[in-house]
């Protein structure tokens, strides 16, 4: 025989019934709970964008970016390759010594004389990625393909954007990029690493252009010297090349710009080859397909 | 709101909360693909450039 009796049941099946039905809340309890509820949304949403902002843009980024390397290639290839589109596509070498295309003439760059930048020029007319840049400082396999113009549709796309106004690689001036910091891809992150001697080096259509930072600095957004040929100096006559990255900073602001120039030390013909530093970045840039596969590249093998 | 929409939902619960998740992974999708493109114009994270001349 229990000692205590059970406790009784019946309070506790009411309670349980009186659960199940519906709650008959009041008008200000359920004001204050829609309101509740319309922060909490307010706050998933801000997460939300959040997440969108640098996470997501950069996957779309990173496929666009793929189709703009792959776009280059096959435009450069298609011309080493006038009438063959089929060509090997690690062009290898002595592709079309002298078809008179290599009869430009030359631009003397300081103690460098290089051809003209004629092809790039065509590319960036038509819209089309003009260049590539590989800085092995950035990252292992860093490369960002280059189109013309600095607006969203252009930085979005692709990695760099080419002021427009400035100069193309193998011009004597500035040859001015833009890239983003924190958002599609973040392609610029790093740009705080550059040491001065560093090498970047910049893939155009007519030919390799190895530049060596020479330094890093951060402006005001609206300091439009850094763009000038000779950086710094609205006046100067440009004698050499300098290539020029901007991008934001501090990250995750835009209340400055970061700046790093570089000034052109080597060129080396396309037939040449990637030089060696790059070799393998470009290899597996021509071989990378996107997430979703990458038709072009494809046509390519 | 959210208690509304659920109770409104038809079927068995574990069929709601199919409907749930479908519901949510489409406004997600919205959210992504239409509406944050959009509010994105205006943010301040993307201005990387010199303001030019």
């Amino acid at each position: 025989m229990p000692t205590h009796p059970l406790p009784p049941s019946r309070p506790r099946h009411a309670r349980r019934s009186a659960a199940a039905a519906p709650v008959r809340r009041s008008v200000g309890s359920r004001i204050l709970g829609g309101v509740g509820e319309l922060f909490i949304t307010l706050g998933v949403l801000g997460i939300l964008f959040l997440v969108w902002e640098l996470w997501w843009t950069g996957l779309e980024a990173d496929r666009e970016r793929n189709e703009a390397t792959q776009e280059l290639f096959s435009n450069i290839e298609a011309l080493e390759n006038p009438g063959d589109s089929n060509g090997d596509a690690n062009g290898d070498g002595n592709g079309n010594g002298g078809d008179g295309e290599e009869s430009r003439g030359g631009v003397e760059l300081e103690d460098l004389v290089v051809p003209g930048p004629d092809h790039t020029a065509n590319f960036a007319d038509q819209g089309g990625v003009m260049a590539m840049v590989y800085a092995p400082r950035l990252g292992a396999d860093w490369a960002a393909p280059v189109v013309p113009g600095v607006g969203p549709e252009s930085l979005n796309r692709a990695g760099l954007g080419h002021y427009s106004s400035t100069q193309l690689p193998g011009e004597p001036g500035n040859f001015a990029l833009a890239g983003h910091r924190q958002t599609y891809g973040n392609i610029l992150w790093n740009q705080d690493k550059f040491a001065v001697g560093d090498l970047i080096y910049v893939q155009s259509p007519d030919g390799w252009y190895i530049y060596s930072v020479t330094e890093t600095y951060i402006v005001q957004p609206n300091q439009s010297d850094v763009l000038a040929p000779v950086p710094g100096d609205l006046e100067a006559e440009a004698e050499g090349s300098t290539l020029t990255l901007t991008t934001c900073h501090p990250p995750y602001t835009t209340l400055e710009r970061m700046i790093t120039h570089a000034e052109l030390v080597d060129y080396a013909p396309l037939s040449d080859g990637p030089p060696s530093a790059v070799a393998d970045t470009v290899e597996r840039q021509m071989q990378a397909d996107g997430p979703f596969g990458d038709l072009s590249s494809q046509e390519a093998r | 709101m959210y208690a509304w929409i659920f109770r409104h939902l038809p079927g068995p619960l574990w069929l709601k909360i199919i409907q749930t998740l479908v519901l949510l992974a489409a406004v997600v999708l919205l959210l992504m693909e239409v509406v944050f493109p959009w509010v994105d114009q205006y943010s301040p994270l993307n201005d990387s450039t010199i303001q030019d001349g």
